[in-house]
């Protein structure tokens, strides 16, 4: 059973550290996580950091993590630094 | 996390509005003669910066209002646009404009935009007329122009990002260098590397780990490029090559990497098509690491074009100021008061103990609690040019509106003065000023008449007197209507009709609360209010205000401030029991008073070297009721021009003096300004020396004059 946890509204340097924690328990709690982006409003590169951490992390762990609906926001960011071939999202309908 | 941001953007409004007053000085400058490039780079770098910050900030509106300003100066830099008056006039308001926003949003009001609408239009439409003659001919002269291996131009650019692990807790987003970067042209390619970014516990959410290396594509110099990243510098390591030379340099880049992020890197550059540098990076590796650098540096910097970026990477001198919060200062100034008459007390029981060594111990301290007073209140000094900046501004403005032609003359701009000073003297000043050019500036008709040069002249000076600061704002205009003002003074009942007055105390009229002598209103002054505002706000400050002024050739508004008002050095006299301190930069000279004169006689006046000098015995004028002393002294203070002697029984010399202020109860008492701590604790009171000479040569001149005050006043009261 994998867990779904929701980022909504703004992410970025601002909610970093809050984010990171909320991820890091939910890895170390969850044997499978599920992250929906489709919240997202605002979206800088801290937070992409944080998900390339996070699929990082959980690969190491061997939980899987996976990425859902990017919103345009995190689309639009990820485009723009390069980062797109990095990341690699699941569209689902909620 | 919000505080530091809003900390950051307290420092963007700041360095804008010193940006903002330095594009406005410049703008006001280039009027007067033909503009320079540094002045132009300059008023570029003004909008440059302040857009370049706001787009960290986000704040998308200045932004996009900026980008256009920006643009315009841009083509000024390059000679496509000529600055003339009436552009100079637009980016003045636009200059406004960006003033109005950052305001709004310091303020954190809604920003006005749309008011820069029409300002955007206007300058659109210069910038298409300006370029509309020469539409070929601007890039062949701006390349002919610019022979400067320095002003390298390409049209494709690697970049490479190496952005420091600090900047996105500075609250910079690299995102948004990239997004100011699609302002100036278009980003072909762009990969981010992300091999540094750790997994596990080791990963610090908020540090950057990310490379950007991208291909950017835009007609842009070097410079430009280079400041897109001005913000950045610090820890961070950034090149910008020529995209052809590039792959020479691939090596060297790897070499500062370590094995994964080289390989990375090189992957990156292999995708983005550059040629495989890989045998010139064997060859570096395999030299010796000190040789490679020498080596790989010198001959590219000499090989005239390649401008080798890391030579422009030196940041400029770390700038010489600091910013400190004022009321840090001030508890400073406060500490140090304090420490004063601590110190004044220890001295004190050292003499009561008599001990020698003692003594000169405190006075060893006292000397140096007096260099730190002086170097703290040093610090509060600002110079008065501060103040002064604004108003060639204003003379530009006002004078315009009003359809006169003003020029502004100031001199002493670097008079300091204490920042609390400055900070009051904005508005009176501004009065005045406002007052010369609508009231003391004739309109050319009536210059012309007079047989003056159709350009008024105002003056704003300033400088040091004994101890206070004078400022000076003159005019050449048609000076203050004495009979006017002595009728409009009469006609309100503030002077009797008949009464014989000094040109220097009808002048003073003006500054009655109520009086105007405009016989026409306009919307800048000459509503009556204003005058008794200003004086009484140099009041305030323990300063005073004078008017000279002659018919046909102008006045003068003189205005006298103390140094500072924190603490003073004080002449310490004793009159009985009661001590006194009187400011030790309104004493000229003490005298002993001659024995002849000890008594109080009819005669109250000494003779000092043929000069009459009224005194006033200050037991006698506080009704100390203490019998005086064997030998008396005399003290002369000035102030301004008259003089007084000052008849105590005791001098007991320097100290320094912190003044505290009395209780409101005692606000209206006329001849007391303040009060101070001895050493021995007790309470001192400073002697408001203005106020005691004119009491005591009015004193004087009641007893010449036939017609004293007592007798004029009662004339005026019975019906007539």
């Amino acid at each position: 059973m994998s867990h779904l946890v929701t980022v909504s509204g703004e992410a970025t340097i601002f909610q970093a550290a809050d984010l990171h924690r909320t991820l890091l328990d939910a890895l170390a709690q969850e044997e499978a996580l599920r992250v929906d982006l489709s919240q997202i409003t605002e979206f800088d590169c801290s937070a992409a950091q944080i998900l390339i951490w996070l699929t990082r992390e959980g690969a190491r762990l061997g939980r899987p993590v996976s990425l859902l609906s990017p919103g345009e926001p995190v689309r639009e960011l990820l485009a723009l630094i390069g980062l797109d071939a990095e990341l690699t999202f699941e569209e689902t309908a909620q | 996390m919000t505080l530091d941001m809003e900390l950051a953007l307290q420092t963007f409004f700041e360095e804008s509005n010193e940006l903002l007053s330095d594009m406005e000085r410049i703008l006001l400058d280039v009027e007067m003669d033909a503009t320079t490039p540094e002045q132009l780079n300059a008023l570029f770098r003004a909008m440059h910066t302040i857009k370049g910050s706001a787009g960290l900030f986000a704040l998308d509106d200045v932004v996009r209002f900026t980008h256009q300003v920006e643009n315009a100066l841009d083509h000024l830099r390059d000679g496509s646009l000529q600055l003339d008056e009436e552009l100079a006039g637009l980016l003045l308001r636009c200059h406004d404009h960006v003033k109005t926003l950052l305001d709004a949003l310091a303020a954190k009001e809604a920003l006005p935009v749309d008011a820069g609408l029409p300002l955007l239009e206007e300058l659109s439409a210069r910038l298409n007329h300006g370029a509309a003659p020469q539409p070929s001919a601007e890039p062949a002269p701006a390349e002919a122009a610019a022979p400067s291996p320095a002003e390298a131009r390409a049209s494709a650019w690697l970049i490479s990002l190496r952005l420091g692990p600090d900047v996105l807790r500075n609250g910079m987003d690299p995102a948004s260098f990239i997004r100011y970067l699609h302002t100036m042209g278009r980003i072909e390619r762009i990969e981010a590397i992300s091999v540094k970014l750790p997994a596990g516990a080791a990963f610090d959410p908020e540090s950057n780990y990310l490379r950007l290396e991208l291909i950017f594509a835009g007609e842009v110099e070097i410079g430009a490029l280079w400041d897109a990243f001005e913000f950045a510098r610090e820890d961070s390591r950034i090149h910008i090559w020529p995209l052809d030379e590039a792959p020479a340099h691939l090596a060297e880049l790897s070499g500062e990497v370590d094995a994964a992020e080289a390989a990375a890197l090189q992957a990156v550059w292999q995708r983005f098509g550059l040629p495989d540098a890989t045998a010139p990076a064997i060859e570096a590796v395999a030299a010796p690491a000190a040789v490679e650098t020498a080596a790989a540096v010198t001959p590219r910097a000499e090989s005239g074009k390649a401008v080798h970026a890391e030579a422009r990477q030196p940041k400029p001198p770390e700038s010489k100021f600091i910013k400190v919060e004022a009321g840090k200062l001030d508890s400073l100034i406060n500490l140090i008061g304090e420490l004063v008459i601590a110190g004044a007390a220890a001295n004190l029981m050292a003499r009561r103990a008599d001990q020698t060594p003692l003594v000169e111990a405190t006075l060893a301290i006292s000397s140096l609690i007096e260099q730190i007073r002086a170097g703290t209140l040093s610090m509060r000094m600002i110079q008065i040019g501060e103040i002064f900046n604004r108003f060639p501004r204003v003379v530009r403005d006002v004078s315009r509106e009003l359809g006169k032609d003003i020029q502004l003359t100031i001199s002493g701009a670097d008079t300091e003065l204490d920042k609390s000073m400055v900070d009051k003297l904005g508005d009176p000043l501004m009065h005045i000023v406002r007052n010369a050019i609508d009231h003391g500036i004739e309109d050319t008709a009536q210059r012309r008449a007079a047989g003056k040069p159709d350009t008024g002249t105002i003056w704003l000076n300033a400088y040091h007197e004994s101890g206070s600061v004078v400022i000076e704002v003159a005019d050449d205009g048609g000076g203050l209507r004495r009979d006017r003002i002595l009728a409009k003074a009469v006609e309100r009942n503030l002077v009797p009709a008949d009464a014989t007055l000094s040109d220097q105390e009808i002048f003073k009229l003006i500054f009655e609360p109520g009086f105007s002598t405009a016989e026409q209103v306009t919307n800048l002054s000459g509503r009556g209010v204003g005058m008794d505002v200003v004086r009484k706000s140099i009041e305030q400050l323990r300063g005073s205000v004078d008017i000279d002024s002659e018919p046909q050739l102008g006045s003068t508004f003189r205005i006298r401030l103390p140094l500072t008002l924190a603490i003073i050095d004080g002449f310490l006299v004793q009159n009985g029991d009661a001590t006194f301190v009187v400011p030790l930069e309104a004493v000229i000279e003490c005298i002993e008073l001659p024995p002849a004169q000890q008594q109080e006689g009819t005669h109250d006046c000494l003779n000092l070297r043929g000069e009459i000098l009224p005194l006033l015995h200050l037991s006698t004028f506080f009704e100390l009721g203490a019998a005086p002393g064997k030998r008396q002294n005399v003290v002369v203070v000035r102030f301004g021009d008259s003089k007084a002697g000052l008849v105590v029984d005791e001098l007991l010399g320097e100290y320094q003096t912190v003044i505290k202020p009395l209780g409101s109860l005692f606000r209206h008492l006329k001849a007391i300004s303040g009060s101070t701590i001895l050493g021995t604790g007790e309470v001192a009171l400073i002697l408001d020396i203005p106020s005691l000479i004119h009491y005591a040569t009015r004193k004087e001149s009641e007893r010449y004059s036939p017609d004293g005050e007592a007798g004029r006043r009662s004339r005026t009261g019975s019906p007539s």
